[in-house]
């Protein structure tokens, strides 16, 4: 973490537990994506379908959001390729 | 039914470290072939300049490549393949066809003297190819990308509206791009050139560039990384291609003059007479202070200028971004050789049906293909490019395609003429 995003994590932190309420609550209903922008920063969320996880990003207001966003999508597909594997070895049913 | 002799395999690798992706992106693409392939393109990330550098990536494509195959390539904003949509990594595609010679060309000093490097590229790949006597002829041109000079205090901003601070930037304009190379691509007058050399060859043109920031780029051939050349892929085959570019753009129905410009007509200062960024604005009644870095890419990119290409046909409009305001002049990357502009627009669902009116215009299924799509494409769409990639399947199935996300695209054929603009899907497909 930067110094500069260390600084604001405490409000960052704070905002983020809000957001994951809105996701709980939404994520089984199709909620994909989120973001919201605090002072300089902008934080992207990711969700995992039918979870209350969520992939996060805290990114600076200026970044290239468009490439950050496609390497945030490869990041979720792979976590939720493991998961999928996990939840197999377990014997837990995988949707198609 | 006669079983195709193309063989083609596309490759890729994420790994970090320059020399070992190098290995992996080489390793995955030929492993797919049953024998050695006549061509090797090579696409990368501007990330492994800082992870090993270029030349020791191309050390390890060359580690496991057989000596002796053609390859070119440069770095791209991102890439889609068969495999996924990515903004970090390498590909490659390499194809093996008995019925296809196969030459590459470069040449230097694009940004200093763009002429006369497309005319010792066109020469390389004329000798290469003069005893070949497949009828059907292609070319791939990587010409380097524009690139910002660094200006002491200013920096590489792209919007800059002091009076005193824009004389001075215009001043050193000139010194940086010819002494430093460091500006405009001038890919446009590359491509212009390579047509003249090299008339009945069907084109495809990208600039290469890195991840957006527009500070440097890198071109490939063989063993060798260049900065501010073309490399060019010349194919003599018995295959069959074609290509074909496709914006989608849609016309706001905002028309207006470019009345003064820069000499080579990249800088437009006036626009109905009036100094062209104020009016600009006005025209699309934005609120002044609505254009700058922070909002650069959520406006331009979705509004770019439609320059008549033709010089015969005022209906054929192509769009070009604007890439920075300096003063209250507006810097774009290729000339307006032509009064009549207009503003044009574009949206996501656009943005997806540029694939279809592309590839639908095929009548032939490809056995590989190679797209060169505007990097503005790729930072717009942001992960909804994978349902470009669902699209792109649709059109391919398994066979191998790259889409290399790139700056200033262009294709030509002897039939269609040249189109060289921005925000574009530009085509070549290949089938037996």
């Amino acid at each position: 973490m930067t110094p500069e995003v260390h600084q604001i994590w405490d409000i960052i932190h704070r905002a983020m537990d809000d957001v994951f309420g809105v996701i709980g609550a939404y994520s089984q209903t199709g909620l994909g994506e989120m973001e919201f922008r605090l002072q300089d920063y902008e934080v992207l969320f990711y969700v995992f379908p039918d979870t209350e996880s969520a992939l996060v990003a805290i990114v600076p207001a200026l970044a290239n959001k468009g490439l950050l966003e496609v390497e945030m999508e490869n990041a979720r597909r792979e976590i939720l390729k493991i998961m999928g594997e996990q939840d197999k070895a377990k014997g837990i049913a995988v949707p198609a | 039914m006669v079983e195709s002799k193309i063989e083609a395999a596309v490759g890729m690798s994420r790994k970090w470290d320059a020399r070992e992706a190098g290995r992996e992106v080489a390793r995955s693409t030929i492993e797919k072939l049953n024998s050695p392939p006549n061509f090797v393109l090579l696409f990368s990330t501007i990330h492994y300049e800082k992870y090993g550098g270029f030349q020791e990536f191309l050390n390890g494509v060359w580690d496991v490549l057989p000596d002796d195959i053609p390859l070119i390539g440069g770095t791209v904003t991102g890439f889609t393949n068969n495999y996924g949509c990515y903004a970090r990594g390498a590909t490659a595609l390499a194809v093996s066809y008995p019925y296809m010679d196969v030459t590459v060309g470069h040449g230097r000093n694009t940004k200093r003297n763009p002429r006369k490097a497309a005319q010792q590229c066109a020469q390389i790949i004329k000798r290469g190819l003069k005893y070949s006597n497949y009828k059907n002829k292609f070319l791939l041109n990587l010409i380097s990308s524009a690139e910002t000079p660094n200006i002491p205090i200013i920096g590489r901003k792209k919007i800059i509206r002091s009076g005193a601070v824009t004389k001075v930037i215009m001043q050193l304009f000139g010194f940086s791009q010819y002494v430093l190379q460091k500006g405009y691509g001038r890919d446009d007058e590359v491509i212009e050139e390579m047509i003249k050399h090299l008339p009945d060859y069907s084109m495809l043109g990208g600039g290469t560039v890195d991840d957006g920031t527009g500070l440097t780029n890198y071109q490939f051939i063989n063993k060798n990384v260049l900065t501010n050349s073309v490399v060019s892929l010349g194919i003599r085959t018995q295959c069959n291609l074609d290509v074909l570019t496709s914006h989608n753009m849609k016309k706001t129905g905002i028309n207006f003059k470019i009345t003064k410009t820069s000499k080579d007509g990249r800088i437009i200062h006036e626009i109905n007479g009036k100094p062209a960024a104020s009016e600009l604005i006005r025209l699309l009644d934005w609120p002044p202070d609505l254009l700058k870095d922070e909002t650069w890419f959520n406006t331009t990119y979705y509004f770019p200028l439609g320059f008549q290409i033709n010089s015969n046909k005022i209906t054929d409009v192509g769009p070009r971004v604007i890439v920075g305001i300096y003063g209250d002049s507006l810097i774009t990357t290729i000339r307006s050789k032509y009064p009549d502009a207009s503003i044009l627009t574009i949206d996501g669902k656009r943005l997806l049906e540029t694939i279809d009116h592309n590839l639908e215009s095929y009548l032939h299924q490809p056995k590989f293909g190679l797209i060169a799509s505007c990097a503005t494409r790729l930072i717009t769409m942001g992960d909804k490019v994978y349902q470009s990639r669902d699209r792109i399947l649709k059109y391919f199935g398994d066979n191998p395609f790259i889409v290399f996300y790139v700056g200033g695209e262009s294709t030509y054929s002897p039939q269609k003429g040249l189109t060289f603009i921005t925000t574009s899907f530009n085509s070549a497909l290949f089938w037996e």
